[in-house]
Protein backbone atom coordinates (compact mmCIF):
# COMPACT_ATOMS: atom_id res chain seq x y z
CA UNK A 1 0.00 0.00 0.00
CA UNK A 2 1.05 3.58 -0.57
CA UNK A 3 0.49 6.69 1.50
CA UNK A 4 -3.15 7.82 1.49
CA UNK A 5 -3.83 11.37 2.65
CA UNK A 6 -7.59 10.77 2.74
CA UNK A 7 -7.55 8.09 5.40
CA UNK A 8 -9.34 7.25 7.64
CA UNK A 9 -12.83 8.10 6.44
CA UNK A 10 -15.90 8.13 8.69
CA UNK A 11 -17.08 4.86 7.21
CA UNK A 12 -16.17 2.11 7.67
CA UNK A 13 -15.02 2.10 11.28
CA UNK A 14 -11.49 3.52 11.65
CA UNK A 15 -10.59 0.26 13.20
CA UNK A 16 -11.10 -1.31 9.81
CA UNK A 17 -8.49 0.98 8.29
CA UNK A 18 -5.84 0.19 10.86
CA UNK A 19 -3.60 -1.26 8.18
CA UNK A 20 -3.78 1.89 6.04
CA UNK A 21 -3.04 4.09 9.05
CA UNK A 22 0.00 1.99 9.81
CA UNK A 23 1.01 2.12 6.17
CA UNK A 24 0.77 5.92 6.20
CA UNK A 25 3.07 6.23 9.20
CA UNK A 26 5.51 3.74 7.71
CA UNK A 27 5.44 5.27 4.24
CA UNK A 28 5.93 8.76 5.61
CA UNK A 29 9.04 7.68 7.50
CA UNK A 30 10.32 5.84 4.45
CA UNK A 31 9.81 8.71 2.01
CA UNK A 32 11.10 11.25 4.49
CA UNK A 33 14.51 9.61 4.73
CA UNK A 34 15.08 10.19 1.01
CA UNK A 35 17.49 13.18 0.98
CA UNK A 36 16.89 13.71 4.72
CA UNK A 37 18.21 12.34 7.98
CA UNK A 38 15.68 9.75 9.06
CA UNK A 39 13.07 10.22 11.74
CA UNK A 40 14.22 9.09 15.19
CA UNK A 41 17.86 9.89 14.43
CA UNK A 42 19.92 12.62 16.05
CA UNK A 43 19.75 14.94 13.04
CA UNK A 44 16.23 14.07 11.88
CA UNK A 45 14.98 16.58 9.35
CA UNK A 46 18.44 17.72 8.24
CA UNK A 47 19.36 17.22 4.62
CA UNK A 48 21.98 14.60 3.83
CA UNK A 49 21.86 15.27 0.12
CA UNK A 50 19.55 17.01 -2.29
CA UNK A 51 18.38 15.37 -5.48
CA UNK A 52 16.57 17.89 -7.66
CA UNK A 53 14.04 16.68 -10.20
CA UNK A 54 14.26 18.58 -13.50
CA UNK A 55 11.77 21.43 -13.89
CA UNK A 56 10.32 22.48 -17.24
CA UNK A 57 10.54 26.21 -16.47
CA UNK A 58 11.63 28.75 -13.87
CA UNK A 59 9.39 28.29 -10.82
CA UNK A 60 9.28 32.01 -9.98
CA UNK A 61 9.89 33.88 -6.73
CA UNK A 62 7.39 36.27 -5.21
CA UNK A 63 8.62 36.48 -1.63
CA UNK A 64 11.92 37.25 0.09
CA UNK A 65 13.59 33.98 -0.68
CA UNK A 66 15.96 32.20 -3.03
CA UNK A 67 14.67 29.37 -5.18
CA UNK A 68 17.13 26.66 -6.23
CA UNK A 69 16.13 24.20 -8.91
CA UNK A 70 17.36 22.21 -11.86
CA UNK A 71 16.43 22.84 -15.46
CA UNK A 72 17.74 21.89 -18.89
CA UNK A 73 20.39 24.24 -20.24
CA UNK A 74 21.41 24.23 -23.87
CA UNK A 75 25.16 24.17 -24.52
CA UNK A 76 27.49 23.31 -27.35
CA UNK A 77 28.39 20.13 -25.48
CA UNK A 78 24.72 19.12 -25.33
CA UNK A 79 21.58 19.86 -23.37
CA UNK A 80 21.76 18.80 -19.75
CA UNK A 81 20.04 19.72 -16.49
CA UNK A 82 21.95 22.40 -14.57
CA UNK A 83 21.53 24.09 -11.20
CA UNK A 84 19.68 27.41 -11.33
CA UNK A 85 18.89 30.07 -8.73
CA UNK A 86 16.05 32.54 -8.92
CA UNK A 87 15.72 35.55 -6.66
CA UNK A 88 12.99 38.07 -6.17
CA UNK A 89 12.90 40.94 -8.66
CA UNK A 90 14.61 44.05 -7.30
CA UNK A 91 15.51 46.02 -10.43
CA UNK A 92 15.33 48.84 -11.36
CA UNK A 93 17.15 50.66 -8.56
CA UNK A 94 18.54 54.18 -8.19
CA UNK A 95 21.91 53.04 -9.57
CA UNK A 96 20.67 50.53 -12.16
CA UNK A 97 17.62 51.62 -14.12
CA UNK A 98 17.32 48.35 -16.00
CA UNK A 99 13.90 46.79 -15.51
CA UNK A 100 15.43 43.33 -15.63
CA UNK A 101 13.17 40.36 -14.90
CA UNK A 102 14.22 37.90 -12.25
CA UNK A 103 15.00 35.14 -14.71
CA UNK A 104 16.74 32.07 -13.39
CA UNK A 105 20.50 32.35 -13.10
CA UNK A 106 22.35 29.28 -14.33
CA UNK A 107 24.97 28.45 -11.70
CA UNK A 108 26.65 25.36 -13.15
CA UNK A 109 27.89 23.91 -16.40
CA UNK A 110 28.79 20.33 -17.25
CA UNK A 111 32.27 20.68 -18.66
CA UNK A 112 35.16 21.21 -16.25
CA UNK A 113 38.83 20.42 -16.90
CA UNK A 114 41.16 20.79 -13.96
CA UNK A 115 43.74 18.32 -15.26
CA UNK A 116 45.37 20.44 -17.94
CA UNK A 117 48.30 20.57 -18.20
CA UNK A 118 48.25 23.43 -20.70
CA UNK A 119 44.56 24.24 -20.88
CA UNK A 120 41.98 24.31 -18.11
CA UNK A 121 38.27 24.95 -18.05
CA UNK A 122 35.64 25.85 -15.51
CA UNK A 123 32.37 27.76 -15.64
CA UNK A 124 30.87 31.06 -14.60
CA UNK A 125 27.27 31.76 -13.59
CA UNK A 126 25.09 32.75 -16.49
CA UNK A 127 25.99 29.90 -18.84
CA UNK A 128 29.57 30.92 -19.53
CA UNK A 129 32.69 28.79 -19.85
CA UNK A 130 35.99 30.03 -18.46
CA UNK A 131 39.05 28.72 -20.32
CA UNK A 132 42.60 29.47 -19.26
CA UNK A 133 46.12 28.22 -19.72
CA UNK A 134 49.64 28.97 -20.84
CA UNK A 135 51.40 28.69 -24.20
CA UNK A 136 55.05 28.94 -25.15
CA UNK A 137 54.42 29.83 -28.78
CA UNK A 138 52.21 32.26 -30.59
CA UNK A 139 49.48 31.01 -32.88
CA UNK A 140 46.12 29.34 -32.58
CA UNK A 141 44.60 28.28 -29.26
CA UNK A 142 41.76 25.81 -29.72
CA UNK A 143 39.37 25.49 -26.81
CA UNK A 144 38.46 21.87 -26.18
CA UNK A 145 35.63 21.42 -25.51
CA UNK A 146 34.61 24.79 -26.85
CA UNK A 147 31.42 26.74 -26.40
CA UNK A 148 29.14 28.21 -29.01
CA UNK A 149 30.97 31.55 -29.20
CA UNK A 150 34.10 33.12 -27.72
CA UNK A 151 33.15 36.40 -26.07
CA UNK A 152 36.52 37.65 -24.88
CA UNK A 153 40.08 36.43 -25.29
CA UNK A 154 42.98 37.87 -23.33
CA UNK A 155 46.68 37.09 -23.41
CA UNK A 156 49.43 38.39 -21.17
CA UNK A 157 53.16 37.92 -21.84
CA UNK A 158 55.07 36.56 -18.87
CA UNK A 159 58.48 37.67 -20.17
CA UNK A 160 60.14 40.87 -21.33
CA UNK A 161 62.45 41.70 -24.16
CA UNK A 162 66.08 40.85 -23.47
CA UNK A 163 67.81 43.26 -25.79
CA UNK A 164 68.29 46.83 -24.64
CA UNK A 165 66.01 48.07 -21.89
CA UNK A 166 63.65 45.21 -20.97
CA UNK A 167 60.08 46.00 -21.96
CA UNK A 168 56.97 43.81 -21.99
CA UNK A 169 56.37 41.98 -25.21
CA UNK A 170 53.56 43.35 -27.35
CA UNK A 171 50.58 41.06 -27.70
CA UNK A 172 47.12 40.78 -29.21
CA UNK A 173 44.43 38.21 -29.81
CA UNK A 174 42.00 37.62 -32.65
CA UNK A 175 39.00 35.28 -32.52
CA UNK A 176 38.97 33.10 -35.63
CA UNK A 177 36.24 30.54 -34.88
CA UNK A 178 33.69 29.60 -32.25
CA UNK A 179 36.37 27.72 -30.34
CA UNK A 180 39.64 29.17 -31.64
CA UNK A 181 41.58 32.37 -31.22
CA UNK A 182 45.04 33.41 -32.29
CA UNK A 183 47.67 34.85 -29.99
CA UNK A 184 50.00 37.30 -31.74
CA UNK A 185 53.15 38.68 -30.16
CA UNK A 186 56.61 39.98 -30.96
CA UNK A 187 57.97 37.59 -28.33
CA UNK A 188 61.08 35.72 -29.38
CA UNK A 189 63.33 33.15 -27.80
CA UNK A 190 62.05 31.33 -24.73
CA UNK A 191 58.86 32.89 -23.45
CA UNK A 192 55.48 32.01 -22.03
CA UNK A 193 52.12 33.67 -22.46
CA UNK A 194 49.22 33.31 -20.07
CA UNK A 195 45.79 33.42 -21.65
CA UNK A 196 42.17 33.47 -20.57
CA UNK A 197 38.99 33.28 -22.62
CA UNK A 198 35.29 33.30 -21.81
CA UNK A 199 32.81 31.69 -24.14
CA UNK A 200 29.09 31.20 -24.18
CA UNK A 201 28.40 27.57 -23.36
CA UNK B 1 -3.03 16.33 -5.87
CA UNK B 2 -3.73 18.92 -3.18
CA UNK B 3 -5.57 17.80 -0.10
CA UNK B 4 -7.66 20.25 1.90
CA UNK B 5 -7.61 19.06 5.47
CA UNK B 6 -10.12 20.75 7.70
CA UNK B 7 -7.74 21.39 10.61
CA UNK B 8 -4.13 22.18 11.27
CA UNK B 9 -1.67 19.42 12.03
CA UNK B 10 -2.19 18.25 15.60
CA UNK B 11 0.88 16.51 17.02
CA UNK B 12 -0.79 15.26 20.20
CA UNK B 13 -3.54 13.03 18.88
CA UNK B 14 -4.91 10.62 19.72
CA UNK B 15 -5.37 11.25 23.43
CA UNK B 16 -4.60 8.37 25.78
CA UNK B 17 -8.26 7.68 26.44
CA UNK B 18 -9.58 8.32 22.95
CA UNK B 19 -11.25 5.58 21.03
CA UNK B 20 -9.78 5.31 17.57
CA UNK B 21 -13.19 6.20 16.18
CA UNK B 22 -13.16 9.46 18.14
CA UNK B 23 -9.82 10.45 16.61
CA UNK B 24 -10.86 9.71 13.05
CA UNK B 25 -11.11 13.38 12.08
CA UNK B 26 -7.77 14.13 13.70
CA UNK B 27 -6.01 11.32 11.89
CA UNK B 28 -7.52 12.40 8.62
CA UNK B 29 -6.49 16.01 9.18
CA UNK B 30 -2.96 15.06 10.17
CA UNK B 31 -2.40 12.77 7.23
CA UNK B 32 -3.67 15.51 4.94
CA UNK B 33 -1.45 18.14 6.54
CA UNK B 34 1.61 15.92 6.35
CA UNK B 35 0.89 15.23 2.71
CA UNK B 36 0.52 18.90 1.80
CA UNK B 37 3.51 20.08 3.81
CA UNK B 38 5.72 17.38 2.37
CA UNK B 39 4.58 18.21 -1.16
CA UNK B 40 6.16 21.66 -0.89
CA UNK B 41 9.60 21.47 -2.54
CA UNK B 42 9.36 17.65 -2.66
CA UNK B 43 8.02 14.98 -4.95
CA UNK B 44 4.65 14.03 -3.42
CA UNK B 45 4.37 11.08 -1.08
CA UNK B 46 2.16 9.12 -3.44
CA UNK B 47 3.97 9.94 -6.70
CA UNK B 48 4.45 6.71 -8.61
CA UNK B 49 6.71 8.09 -11.36
CA UNK B 50 9.34 10.15 -9.56
CA UNK B 51 10.98 9.39 -6.24
CA UNK B 52 9.02 10.74 -3.26
CA UNK B 53 11.44 12.60 -1.00
CA UNK B 54 13.49 13.98 -3.88
CA UNK B 55 13.21 17.70 -4.30
CA UNK B 56 11.39 19.57 -7.04
CA UNK B 57 13.08 22.77 -5.95
CA UNK B 58 14.41 24.36 -2.77
CA UNK B 59 12.82 27.56 -1.53
CA UNK B 60 15.06 29.18 1.05
CA UNK B 61 13.22 31.65 3.23
CA UNK B 62 15.07 34.82 4.19
CA UNK B 63 17.17 34.40 7.32
CA UNK B 64 18.20 37.27 9.54
CA UNK B 65 21.42 35.47 10.38
CA UNK B 66 23.05 32.43 8.85
CA UNK B 67 22.37 29.25 10.80
CA UNK B 68 25.25 28.03 12.96
CA UNK B 69 27.00 24.94 11.68
CA UNK B 70 28.64 22.12 13.57
CA UNK B 71 31.62 20.02 12.61
CA UNK B 72 30.73 18.03 9.51
CA UNK B 73 28.00 20.42 8.39
CA UNK B 74 27.69 23.21 5.88
CA UNK B 75 24.54 25.26 5.43
CA UNK B 76 22.93 26.98 2.47
CA UNK B 77 20.51 29.77 3.20
CA UNK B 78 19.12 33.01 1.87
CA UNK B 79 19.81 36.43 3.32
CA UNK B 80 18.95 39.98 2.30
CA UNK B 81 21.75 41.95 0.62
CA UNK B 82 21.65 45.74 0.80
CA UNK B 83 20.29 47.45 -2.33
CA UNK B 84 19.46 44.07 -3.87
CA UNK B 85 17.27 41.27 -2.62
CA UNK B 86 17.81 37.86 -1.11
CA UNK B 87 20.93 36.09 -2.25
CA UNK B 88 22.25 32.59 -1.67
CA UNK B 89 24.79 32.20 1.14
CA UNK B 90 26.90 29.30 2.33
CA UNK B 91 28.34 28.80 5.79
CA UNK B 92 31.28 26.43 6.13
CA UNK B 93 31.78 23.81 8.79
CA UNK B 94 31.54 25.26 12.27
CA UNK B 95 32.41 23.79 15.62
CA UNK B 96 34.76 25.49 18.02
CA UNK B 97 35.19 28.34 15.56
CA UNK B 98 32.19 29.83 13.84
CA UNK B 99 31.88 28.67 10.25
CA UNK B 100 32.86 31.30 7.71
CA UNK B 101 30.00 32.78 5.70
CA UNK B 102 30.33 33.23 1.92
CA UNK B 103 27.87 34.97 -0.37
CA UNK B 104 27.39 32.58 -3.29
CA UNK B 105 25.21 34.60 -5.67
CA UNK B 106 25.45 38.30 -6.42
CA UNK B 107 23.15 40.78 -8.05
CA UNK B 108 20.97 39.55 -10.93
CA UNK B 109 22.41 38.28 -14.18
CA UNK B 110 20.70 39.70 -17.24
CA UNK B 111 21.82 40.71 -20.74
CA UNK B 112 24.00 43.75 -20.15
CA UNK B 113 23.36 46.99 -21.97
CA UNK B 114 25.24 46.93 -25.26
CA UNK B 115 26.64 50.24 -26.42
CA UNK B 116 27.22 51.19 -30.03
CA UNK B 117 30.96 50.69 -29.62
CA UNK B 118 31.01 47.88 -27.09
CA UNK B 119 29.68 44.36 -26.47
CA UNK B 120 29.25 43.90 -22.73
CA UNK B 121 28.72 40.91 -20.46
CA UNK B 122 28.80 40.44 -16.74
CA UNK B 123 28.61 37.63 -14.25
CA UNK B 124 29.65 37.07 -10.64
CA UNK B 125 31.93 34.97 -8.49
CA UNK B 126 31.24 33.79 -4.94
CA UNK B 127 32.25 36.42 -2.41
CA UNK B 128 30.16 39.33 -3.68
CA UNK B 129 32.43 39.73 -6.70
CA UNK B 130 31.21 41.01 -10.04
CA UNK B 131 33.00 40.23 -13.31
CA UNK B 132 32.71 42.39 -16.41
CA UNK B 133 33.98 41.22 -19.77
CA UNK B 134 33.56 41.86 -23.47
CA UNK B 135 35.14 43.91 -26.20
CA UNK B 136 35.22 47.66 -26.83
CA UNK B 137 35.78 49.29 -30.21
CA UNK B 138 37.82 52.17 -28.81
CA UNK B 139 37.96 54.36 -31.93
CA UNK B 140 34.15 54.69 -31.73
CA UNK B 141 34.03 55.21 -27.95
CA UNK B 142 33.92 58.58 -26.13
CA UNK B 143 37.40 60.11 -26.20
CA UNK B 144 38.36 57.11 -28.35
CA UNK B 145 39.66 55.30 -25.28
CA UNK B 146 36.72 54.48 -22.98
CA UNK B 147 35.24 51.16 -21.92
CA UNK B 148 32.07 51.12 -19.82
CA UNK B 149 30.96 48.55 -17.25
CA UNK B 150 27.20 48.13 -17.22
CA UNK B 151 25.44 47.63 -14.85
CA UNK B 152 27.11 50.45 -12.98
CA UNK B 153 27.29 48.89 -9.51
CA UNK B 154 31.02 48.26 -8.99
CA UNK B 155 32.43 49.97 -5.90
CA UNK B 156 36.06 49.06 -6.33
CA UNK B 157 38.28 47.28 -8.83
CA UNK B 158 40.16 44.19 -7.68
CA UNK B 159 41.85 43.24 -10.93
CA UNK B 160 41.70 44.13 -14.63
CA UNK B 161 42.99 42.81 -17.94
CA UNK B 162 42.98 44.44 -21.35
CA UNK B 163 44.25 42.97 -24.60
CA UNK B 164 44.26 44.33 -28.15
CA UNK B 165 41.94 42.58 -30.59
CA UNK B 166 44.04 42.40 -33.73
CA UNK B 167 46.39 40.31 -35.79
CA UNK B 168 49.10 42.83 -34.96
CA UNK B 169 50.54 42.80 -31.44
CA UNK B 170 50.35 45.94 -29.33
CA UNK B 171 51.87 46.99 -26.03
CA UNK B 172 49.70 46.59 -22.94
CA UNK B 173 47.72 49.75 -22.19
CA UNK B 174 47.69 51.68 -18.97
CA UNK B 175 44.30 52.42 -17.44
CA UNK B 176 42.47 54.80 -15.13
CA UNK B 177 39.02 54.12 -13.69
CA UNK B 178 36.24 56.68 -13.43
CA UNK B 179 33.62 56.99 -10.69
CA UNK B 180 30.09 58.13 -11.47
CA UNK B 181 28.03 60.48 -9.27
CA UNK B 182 26.85 57.47 -7.22
CA UNK B 183 30.45 56.61 -6.37
CA UNK B 184 30.39 53.57 -8.63
CA UNK B 185 33.19 52.75 -11.07
CA UNK B 186 31.38 52.83 -14.36
CA UNK B 187 34.13 53.22 -16.93
CA UNK B 188 37.85 52.99 -17.68
CA UNK B 189 40.05 55.08 -19.89
CA UNK B 190 42.86 53.26 -21.67
CA UNK B 191 46.12 54.95 -22.56
CA UNK B 192 49.14 53.94 -24.57
CA UNK B 193 46.79 52.12 -26.92
CA UNK B 194 47.32 51.16 -30.52
CA UNK B 195 45.46 53.49 -32.86
CA UNK B 196 42.33 52.01 -34.33
CA UNK B 197 42.30 48.85 -32.21
CA UNK B 198 39.48 47.25 -30.30
CA UNK B 199 40.31 45.82 -26.88
CA UNK B 200 39.06 42.76 -25.07
CA UNK B 201 38.60 43.35 -21.37
CA UNK B 202 38.01 41.50 -18.10
CA UNK B 203 37.49 43.51 -14.94
CA UNK B 204 36.85 42.00 -11.50
CA UNK B 205 35.47 44.08 -8.66
CA UNK B 206 33.23 44.32 -5.62
CA UNK B 207 29.70 45.63 -5.65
Amino acid sequence: MTYSPITPQSQPSPAATQAQIQTNFAQYALKFLVNHSALNTKNQGDHESVVLEKQASDPGVLQDKVNLYCKDAVANSGTEPQLFAQIMKFLPTSTDGTDAPNIGMQLTQSTVDTVGPNQFQSFLPGGYLLHFGTVTATGAVTLVPGGTQILTALAIPNNMTTSGTPTPFSISTAITASNTFNINSNATGVFSITWLAISRA
Amino acid sequence: MTITPKDEYDPIIPGPNDFLAVSQDDFLANFGQLYNAFARNHVALDDTVLTPGNHTNIELMQQGKGPETSVGEISLYSKMVSDQTNQLFLRYQGGSASGKEVQVTTYQIYPAQNLAWQISYFTFLPGNIIVYFGVGDLPRSPNKNTIFFPPYVMSNVISCYFCAQSNNPAVSPTVTFNKDPFGKIGAANLFNIATGFSYFYLVIGNI
